[in-house]
């Protein structure tokens, strides 16, 4: 077993320098949080495999050693950081595959999971030969949930924000083949589905685009970096949606002043590092300083047995006593302050999270029906009604 | 458990080096003990056809080395023995299914194809057959056996190490400040060739491989297989310098695998220049035993295609593999039969352009998923049609980039540069001596491309080597 292996001093010591300078990420594991690290992944860590399994399949054991490490060696969350960010900054490349930079730095969201494969923009922009059967279902829809809303004396509404490759077709990045940007473009048209639909409802129905479209060409408009509509582009978007809510339809301009604020794009938890944005916001309001009642969330929690979104609001010095509900997707999240200026009584929920037809009735059940709203306001964006959100509903209230 | 897998850096390395430092007169044990751990680890108990491979070899070597009749017998078992292996695990299936066309209940499918084992099976045999023609004595330590078939740095993607030219240092070796420089230095040099260089390649080639072929324009069917084409070098590059770069840490020194391939004049002068110990490989125990070029012409041209048949065939058990040795077989003996010298009368421009035309569309051969695809995607190459997603869709700012750095340094222009300002990663350089000044900032060098790669790891990328599955 022997051999002559001479290790000469000095060779030694550098051999040893390297192997303490090597141990170091390892070393720092004991120090890291799996709950931090789990936050930043988005996902549960792998867990550390069971010895047990080590005699039956040990490659398999190995692997999942593998992964528990790479999970919590030392430096991962921070080099991960640095290279996304040199990757978006340095190189103007999306360091995630479902985020796609378009003309001028705007950023898209492609897909809503860690994959290349448009869909998120199929599903905003639909062929053509789906809108007959789009305006079939979406109106029925529709109609079923007034029907049963009106049966708890409710009228409902329906704000629909269109989402940015519906707004910008022009600036989708270069790898969108032409005929999905050329279904973008025909998506925001006059007879396309979520223009008919409010078309077809036009007292309950908001279409946002025609709303959005004079202004999209100013600077940090619908935020450039970001998902969702923000700022100016929801507070108009929501003061539309109250002259139809409080005046029958009477058209709306606001008559709010703008001005560039700083803020941090929705996409930061995606992009994996903090990318920071502007966004036009309205001129003395910060939707930060609203009174909230934050024991409304673990409420609604309760009930609905999940990790849902909800805040209330409540604004003594809004002009409109009314108390208002609104149902809605991540869009009504960025949406509600605006909402909460106007009215003393505000509530919101988003009900991504709701997959079930029961959840849904219990969430109408309970926190809808029986919570003496003056307006019910359901807060959507183009994509969600095609993958039908709608139908979700009525599936939970019939 | 890859060299790029942060585990390996990060844990294995150490420990295995922490471990290697203590061990004294050991050393060679706690070697053969972590390249068990390190197959053992990727492998499961496949690492028992590693441990046959050993045994087989090591009892014929014993049958070489104390039988004066008969060795001719012992030999013919041992090489039949090594080959049955390789052939089971990974030309079985391909026989009986592709080949021979039986139907799929007569022999089992998807058998698994054991990591390395076209290497270390090569390994064996060149242990047998330098012990056979004298180059090397027998061994009749196991463990030396083991360990020069089996150690970890070169066990599953090379370089191919002959015995002969390594079995003194299996006895007597010793490792100087100047082996620790050099092998920090080719180790981080290769491991940001992998995951600087092939890992950013990789993700554009594999995007446009993965596309209907007739969905592509021309310019990303040209990108993707640029793309490729520096990926693999940079992969199996990269892979083999951190297997000299451990080598040396270790106090072995491990031949040269690749020499610039990319700028050859010629097919012949390429495979001088690419995976170079397996070329010699096949020269040394294939094509000279056949005859190579001393029977005459016809029988030379035999040898050279069988060669590159064979070439190919190592490489995988698929048609796409054959017909890519075949491709390269055919130009060699092209140039054999007189091309070579119309080419010497060209100019230096119209040989590197004939050269790199051969190898790029044989790689589109070699990554394609069958023959089908490789012709369609070869024609796409040369499509006027303004239809289809142009390489502006698929690649990004970083991969240009890096396809411009990996133009640069698949030339010695860098390494000649480099050398101005430090004692650069040249092969056997470190038998010479350098002005500390020279040797600092190959040190920093060194430091940054291995904090560059580690970023890259650490941050969580996936990055398997190319040449694992042969």
């Amino acid at each position: 077993m022997q051999s002559e292996t001479e290790i000469q001093p000095i060779a030694g010591l550098l051999i040893l320098v390297l192997i303490v300078c090597l141990l170091i990420p390892t070393g720092r594991i004991p120090m890291g949080d799996d709950a931090n690290r789990a936050v930043y992944h988005r996902r549960s860590l792998a867990s550390f495999p069971n010895p047990t399994e080590l005699r039956a399949e040990p490659e398999v054991y190995f692997r999942a050693l593998q992964k528990w490490y790479a999970d919590r060696v030392g430096f991962s969350i921070r080099s991960s950081l640095i290279r996304r960010s040199v990757s978006f900054h340095l190189f103007k490349d999306s360091p995630v595959p479902n985020v796609q930079i378009g003309k001028t730095g705007m950023l898209f969201l492609t897909a809503h999971g860690p994959v290349s494969d448009r869909l998120s923009i199929e599903h905003s922009c639909p062929a053509t030969d789906r809108w007959p059967s789009l305006y079939e279902k979406t109106q029925a829809d529709w109609r079923r949930i007034q029907t049963q809303f009106r049966a708890k004396e409710l009228d409902p509404y329906l704000l629909i924000f269109p989402s940015k490759k519906v707004l910008y077709p022009d600036y989708l990045p270069r790898s969108v083949p032409i005929g999905l940007r050329e279904r973008c473009e025909k998506t925001a048209g006059r007879d396309a589905p979520i223009a008919h639909l409010a078309r077809a409802f036009p007292n309950h129905v908001l279409d946002a685009y025609p709303v959005l479209y004079p202004h999209k060409d100013k600077p940090h408009f619908y935020p450039p970096e970001n998902f969702h509509a923000d700022g100016e582009a929801a507070a108009r978007g929501v003061e539309a949606m109250i002259s139809l809510v409080t005046a029958d339809g009477t058209p709306y301009e606001t008559t709010e002043h703008f001005s560039v604020r700083e803020s941090k794009s929705d996409l930061s938890y995606l992009l994996g590092f903090s990318l920071a944005n502007q966004i036009r916001q309205i001129v003395r309001f910060d939707p930060a300083e609203l009174n909230t009642i934050a024991a409304y969330e673990a409420a609604v929690q309760k009930i609905l047995g999940e990790p849902v979104w909800a805040k209330r609001y409540q604004n003594e010095a809004a002009l409109r006593d009314k108390k208002v509900m609104l149902i809605t997707n991540s869009f009504g999240i960025r949406a509600a302050p605006y909402f909460a200026r106007h009215f003393k009584h505000v509530d919101a929920v988003s009900t991504n999270r709701l997959t079930e037809p029961e959840q849904h009735d219990v969430f109408f059940r309970q926190l809808v029906f029986d919570a003496g709203y003056d307006h019910v306001v359901f807060i959507l964006h183009d994509e969600s009604v095609f993958k039908r959100r709608l139908g979700k509903f009525v599936s939970g209230l019939e | 458990m890859g060299f790029s897998s942060s585990i390996f850096l990060f844990l294995f390395l150490p420990v295995f080096l922490a471990a290697y430092l203590v061990a004294g007169r050991y050393r060679n044990l706690v070697l053969l003990a972590f390249s068990l751990l390190f197959y053992f680890f990727g492998e499961g108990y496949f690492v028992l056809v590693l441990l046959i491979s050993i045994g087989l070899n090591y009892l014929v070597g014993l049958g070489l080395g104390r039988s004066r009749k008969g060795r001719r017998r012992w030999l013919l078992f041992g090489v039949c023995g090594n080959l049955a292996l390789l052939a089971y695990f990974k030309y079985s299936e391909f026989l009986v299914v592709d080949v021979l066309q039986f139907p799929q209940p007569t022999f089992p499918t998807d058998l698994h194809l054991p990591i390395g084992i076209s290497f270390f099976t090569f390994q064996g045999l060149s242990y047998l057959v330098d012990v056979y023609r004298g180059h090397a004595s027998a061994d009749r330590s196991i463990h030396r056996v083991a360990a020069y078939i089996c150690m970890f740095p070169q066990l599953i993607a090379g370089p191919i190490v002959r015995y002969a030219s390594i079995s003194e240092q299996l006895v007597r070796r010793t490792v100087t400040a100047r082996c620790v420089y050099f092998g920090l230095l080719f180790f981080s040099i290769g491991l940001a060739e992998k995951v600087v260089i092939a890992d950013t390649l990789a993700e554009l080639a594999d995007t446009i491989y993965a596309a209907p072929p007739d969905t592509l324009h021309a310019s990303a069917a040209w990108i993707g297989g640029l793309a490729y084409m520096f990926q693999i070098f940079f992969d199996f590059s990269g892979y083999s310098a951190m297997a000299i770069g451990l080598g040396l840490l270790l106090g072995f020194e491990f031949p040269r695998n690749f020499n610039f391939p990319y700028i050859a004049g010629s097919i012949s002068e390429f495979w001088r220049r690419w995976h170079m110990t397996l070329s010699f490989w096949f020269r040394d125990y294939v094509y000279i035993p056949l005859g190579g070029n001393r029977l005459g012409a016809w029988r030379t041209y035999r040898n050279l295609i069988l060669v590159f048949l064979l070439t190919g065939l190592w490489h995988g058990a698929a048609w796409n593999f054959i017909f890519w040795g075949c491709w390269h077989g055919l130009f060699i003996l092209v140039e054999r039969i007189g091309f070579s010298e119309i080419l010497r009368q060209t100019h230096v421009g119209v040989r590197h352009v004939y050269t790199l035309a051969v190898v790029y569309f044989g790689w589109i051969l070699f990554r394609s998923p069958d023959l089908e695809h490789a012709a369609e995607l070869a024609l796409q190459h040369f499509s006027v049609s303004q239809e289809g997603l142009s390489a502006s869709a698929f690649v990004t700012n970083e991969q240009l980039l890096v396809l411009g750095l990996a133009t640069l340094f698949s030339t010695p222009l860098m390494l000649r540069l480099s050398q101005t300002f430090m004692a650069t990663c040249e092969y056997e350089a470190w038998r010479q001596t350098f002005p500390p000044r020279k040797l600092v900032t190959g040190l920093l060098v060194s430091g940054i491309l291995f904090g560059l790669s580690a970023i890259k790891i650490l941050s969580g990328s996936f990055s398997p080597f190319i040449y694992f599955r042969f």
